[in-house]
């Protein structure tokens, strides 16, 4: 009875036979992909000679792609409403999802050719992914005709949409990383909480202080994803070289001390390992939320108001610590706003994106759901009406793009797998699986081999 | 005497386990029934806490709600379409296809039979993309096409499920009735369908549930948010990076299992009453 | 098949004793090739397959000898992923090993407990409906994200388990904390989704005709006795399609890790098809991440095939 094994064998060989003839199949796909393309924009009734002077008399319909949570949904369909009101001949037809499965959608529209034409992109690797892959409009010909007007946004900002020099995303607001902590839990310990100009050194002390006082933990445990970048940065350092291929770094060392401080802070229990912190279940979940500690490095200054909402108490916030905060501490878009570049209608989408960013009723619906707004004067018609909040967040965000450098967006598009290598890692020493130069060593390894992959 | 008390004793210590064991198995559950009546930022550090100390009706209304005016009256709307007319394909089909693979002789029976078995062996996350990119050349995206149409071709779990129960039936009762004149099409419509209901009854539940819960065929595939079914709306709630109305999400999540049960209640008395009509084999 | 077997023996005897014609009829219908009438009622799985899955199948192999990154061309780079896969890639065997002892315990594990089960829920009158709803109802939570955040608070540090243990005076345990017993809460996640096949057991004891059990008792046949000369055998075929069906969605499980424990820690929770999508849609590698895919279905036909195998010699099937 090989019956059976043969036969599964030969089955697998047929289809690897007529997988071997299937080079041809990828041509006739985006062959096939090209026919769908005039299929829809017929559908859309997009004119051929595209958008232009005559594009306000006829029917356009804008696809538009964003991931989000309730709020959000119904937020930026009450923005599109008003958009279309004003703009009578435009209609947007939305796709929006949670962020669960919304880049595998978006992988398998680009495979088909068939990308939104408006989409929220995220920063990082996977914008880096489209646009390596040219299917991003260049978005600077608008910047420059005023199309999308960027008067006043800061070069930081603007740069950080950029991949390769090309500018294929605009900022559809800007986050930062912050330390969270909880000034009435430092109040209550007779601790002074921390301030913008705190050292690494002040950073162990007050944790190590409040542990002793307390007996709770002084400080969440950091995940090395973002603290590791900006630690590097602090420091003078990148995670990447210029051109993404290789590490930023030389001197193993600096990962060495970097999982050495975490460690020691482990072994004395003043911050809890990956066993505590692998159970939270979300960031209303979060030990600063549940009062285990008064101090927390890992967030985004978009969260916090969900963080003190949840803990329902004042979370305070001040920038990353050392000496040299200011060139490690970066603005971070907290998405993008990008063109297919398979789209029919650019230009139509570029004024979206416009009002989207300049108009201020916008962010009177939306508020810093997207981040705090580029555009200064946004800013300042918003500032009177601020939640305490939001008031706080904007100072946050204001005081960070005065004491920052541009963000890094040399990722290349393996960043997520040395990201997870930098995990693995940490993990590893964290357990005490391997000593902290143990522990630097193989992450070099690691990354290099993804790197040269 | 003591034998009627030995069974009533049998008969207690019987329903005491199994109501034990049910507790044990549903306590997540009413865990999250408990959860959905809770408020959204309290889900959490109320976590200990089964229910909650002040009830909170309203996360149903606002998951209801659901989003940019899309209620979840559409996305149930959606999703009974969808899973109705596929569990009624597959089921079909695969009734068909598996009396020809369970009971006719015919060449590269084998060589089929493998070639179903090895379509249930790559995850549809490695052909997904392709697959995309062919329903992109049908024109079928933003359709219930992709989702309603593979089922009427057999779906192989239910193809070999119905095959098995099929097997079990003794040839000797083919044999009599075409004796009796039946031919290989009215064996299958008059003998074996009536005898596999309990096993088509058991793969409707299946399917009936697998289509109320996928998640990713839809999401790829249907790119109006008022085409969505109630599986896709359930994820919308939730931004690991922002805030998560949790209170709403467990509120839909545990309605939306509602149907589920219902149908499943329904459905598996047809399993149960199978056995009138197999006895009458013996 | 202890009462089958006489009956049987009769029926064959019977025939012997049949005119010549009629047995020559008989056979002929009986074991005639009907390629026709075959082809046809199978039709409709051909034309799909042919139409609808043949294409994607057969392009993602082709995917797994490219270095595809999801979303631009796909160059031909031969048996590099596959090199790699046995070569370079420590993630690889990590995965496979997890992959194995949850498949290894989880499969055997469920498909007992859904037989016995099944077996009690068989012998219930009141209110068995409701038992079986119950018990069904944790398969149909799936992968949901309720699932995930009950199953940390069922097994996290303060969690609900380790406060029975803390009550029964039993020391406690970072149970998702611990790389050794991490793993263990999501085979225990595969067990409690057991009513799938508890559903198809049901379905199968059901169908097991009610005369037989009546006949042997005249006889004076022991419960154990009518278990395993009865219920077993007969029962077979659908333990044969268990069996299958869980192996294959053993092998192929990925949402509880991916929502629980997200393959940690330190990856001990990592099963294959987590890795494999991580490679697909994190690290943009769909090439490697097709490799992937199709050594693990080779995986999964050889066990297939081998449990096929052995069937002839433990599965009773009555249609020959």
């Amino acid at each position: 009875m090989k019956k059976y094994l043969l036969l599964m064998l030969s089955v697998i060989t047929i289809l690897l036979i007529a997988a071997c003839s299937g080079g041809s199949d990828e041509e006739e796909a985006s062959g096939g992909n090209g026919g769908e393309n005039e299929q829809s924009s017929e559908e859309t009734g997009g004119s051929d000679d595209g958008g232009g002077d005559d594009a306000d008399q006829e029917q356009i319909t804008l696809r538009m792609s964003w991931w989000g949570s309730q709020s959000r949904h119904d937020m930026t369909n009450e923005i599109i409403a008003l958009y279309e009101e004003q703009n009578p001949h435009i209609k947007i037809q939305t796709e929006f999802t949670g962020f669960d499965g919304y880049f595998e959608k978006m992988a398998a529209q680009a495979a088909g050719n068939n990308l939104p034409d408006i989409m929220q992109q995220n920063f990082g690797e996977y914008v880096n992914l489209y646009a390596s892959q040219d299917l991003l409009t260049d978005l600077s010909p608008f910047v420059e005709d005023g199309t999308i007007d960027l008067d006043g946004v800061s070069d930081t900002i603007v740069d950080a949409g950029k991949v390769g020099g090309t500018l294929v995303g605009i900022p559809t607001g800007t986050n930062a990383l912050v330390a969270t902590y909880d000034s009435a839990a430092f109040e209550d310990a007779g601790i002074d909480a921390p301030t913008h100009d705190w050292t690494w050194e002040d950073y162990e002390r007050i944790a190590r202080e409040y542990h002793e006082e307390t007996g709770k933990y002084g400080a969440r445990l950091n995940e090395p994803g973002n603290m590791f970048e900006y630690y590097l940065r602090e420091k003078g350092y990148a995670l990447f070289n210029e051109d993404g291929t290789g590490l930023g770094y030389d001197d193993d060392q600096l990962l060495v001390d970097y999982l050495s401080m975490t460690k020691g802070l482990i072994d004395d229990g003043v911050m809890p390992g990956y066993d505590v912190i692998q159970l939270i279940k979300g960031l209303e979940d979060e030990l600063i939320v549940r009062g285990e500690t008064p101090l927390d490095l890992t967030n985004w200054s978009n969260q916090v108001g969900a963080l003190e909402n949840a803990a329902g108490t004042p979370i305070e916030m001040v920038v990353l610590p050392g000496e040299n905060n200011d060139r490690g501490m970066f603005l971070k878009p907290s998405m993008l706003w990008s063109i297919g570049k398979n789209s029919e209608h650019k230009e139509e989408a570029a004024k979206f994106i416009n009002f989207f960013t300049n108009t201020v009723e916008v962010f009177e619906i939306i508020g810093s759901d997207r981040g705090v707004p580029i555009k200064p004067e946004v800013r300042e018609a918003l500032e009177p009406n601020l939640s305490d909040i939001d008031q706080k967040v904007y100072d946050y965000v204001n005081y960070v793009s005065e004491n920052s450098s541009p963000a890094d967006t040399n990722f290349p598009p393996s960043a997520s797998e040395v990201f997870k290598a930098l995990e693995d890692t940490d993990e590893l020493v964290m357990y005490g699986e391997l000593t902290p130069e143990e522990g630097a060593e193989q992450f070099r390894m690691n990354a290099e081999r993804i790197l040269a992959k | 005497m003591i034998t009627r008390k030995k069974r009533v004793r049998n008969k207690v210590i019987q329903h005491v386990s199994l109501i034990a064991l049910t507790a044990v198995m549903l306590y997540p559950l009413i865990w999250m029934l408990g959860s959905s009546f809770k408020e959204s930022s309290q889900v959490f550090v109320d976590a200990h806490r089964i229910f909650p100390e002040t009830w909170n009706f309203s996360n149903y209304s606002d998951g209801w709600k659901g989003f940019a005016g899309i209620t979840f009256g559409t996305f149930y709307k959606n999703t009974f379409i969808i899973v109705t007319i596929s569990t009624i394909g597959a089921i079909l089909s695969s009734a068909l296809i598996a009396y020809g693979f369970a009971r006719i002789k015919f060449r590269f029976k084998k060589f089929w039979f493998v070639v179903m078995m090895l379509t249930m062996m790559l995850p549809f996350e490695i052909i997904m993309i392709p697959q995309y990119v062919m329903f992109n050349w049908f024109g079928w995206i933003d359709t219930y096409l992709p989702l309603i149409l593979p089922t009427f071709f057999g779906v192989p779990f239910f193809i070999f499920l119905i095959m098995q129960f099929i097997r079990t039936i003794p040839t000797e009762l083919d044999q009599a009735a075409r004796i009796d004149g039946c031919n290989t099409i009215t064996i299958f419509t008059r003998i074996i369908a009536p005898l596999v209901v309990p096993a088509m009854m058991t793969a409707a539940i299946f399917s009936f549930y697998w289509r109320w819960d996928d998640f990713m065929a839809p999401l790829l595939y249907l790119q109006s948010p008022d085409k969505y079914p109630v599986s896709l709306a359930l994820k919308m709630f939730s931004d690991p990076e922002a805030v998560t109305n949790w209170g709403a999400m467990f509120a839909m999540t545990t309605l939306s299992l509602l149907p589920i049960m219902i149908i499943f209640f329904i459905f598996q008395r047809y399993i149960v009453e199978g056995i009138s009509t197999s006895g009458l084999k013996g | 098949m202890g009462l089958r077997e006489p009956e049987v023996q009769n029926q064959m005897q019977k025939n012997k004793n049949l005119p010549p014609t009629k047995k020559f009829n008989r056979k002929r219908v009986g074991r005639e090739f009907e390629n026709g009438m075959g082809y046809m009622f199978i039709s409709p799985f051909i034309i799909g397959t042919v139409m609808l899955t043949l294409f994607p199948i057969v392009y993602s192999l082709y995917l797994s000898f490219t270095n595809f990154n999801l979303v631009g061309e796909a160059d031909w780079i031969g048996l590099s992923n596959y090199q790699e896969m046995f070569t370079s890639d420590p993630m690889f065997k990590q995965a496979l090993e997890v992959t194995f002892l949850y498949a290894g315990a989880g499969v055997p594990l469920r498909l007992v407990f859904a037989l016995l089960i099944a077996l009690a829920l068989n012998k219930v009158v009141e209110a068995a409906g409701l038992y079986r709803t119950f018990l069904y109802l944790p398969s149909i939570v799936g992968g949901s994200v309720g699932v995930a955040i009950m199953w940390r608070q069922l097994f996290g540090n303060d969690g609900a388990l380790n406060s029975v243990l803390a009550s029964m005076g039993l020391p406690t345990h970072s149970w998702l904390g611990d790389p050794d017993t991490a793993i263990w809460t999501l085979v225990v996640l595969y067990i409690w989704q057991f009513g799938s096949s508890m559903l198809i057991f049901l379905a199968g004891l059901r169908n097991i005709p009610k005369t037989y059990y009546e006949a042997s008792s005249v006889d004076g046949a022991h419960k154990i006795q009518q278990f395993f000369k009865i219920t077993l055998p007969l029962l077979t075929p659908v333990i044969l399609f268990n069996l299958v069906m869980q192996t294959i969605q053993g092998f192929m499980a990925f949402t509880p890790s991916f929502i629980i424990t997200a393959g940690g820690p330190m990856n001990s929770t990592l099963l294959y098809i987590l890795y494999m999508y991580r490679n697909a849609f994190q690290f943009f590698d769909m090439g490697y991440a097709s490799a992937l895919a199709w050594f693990m279905l080779l995986i999964i036909a050889v066990f297939t095939a081998l449990i096929f195998k052995s069937s002839d010699r433990w599965v009773h099937y009555d249609d020959n």
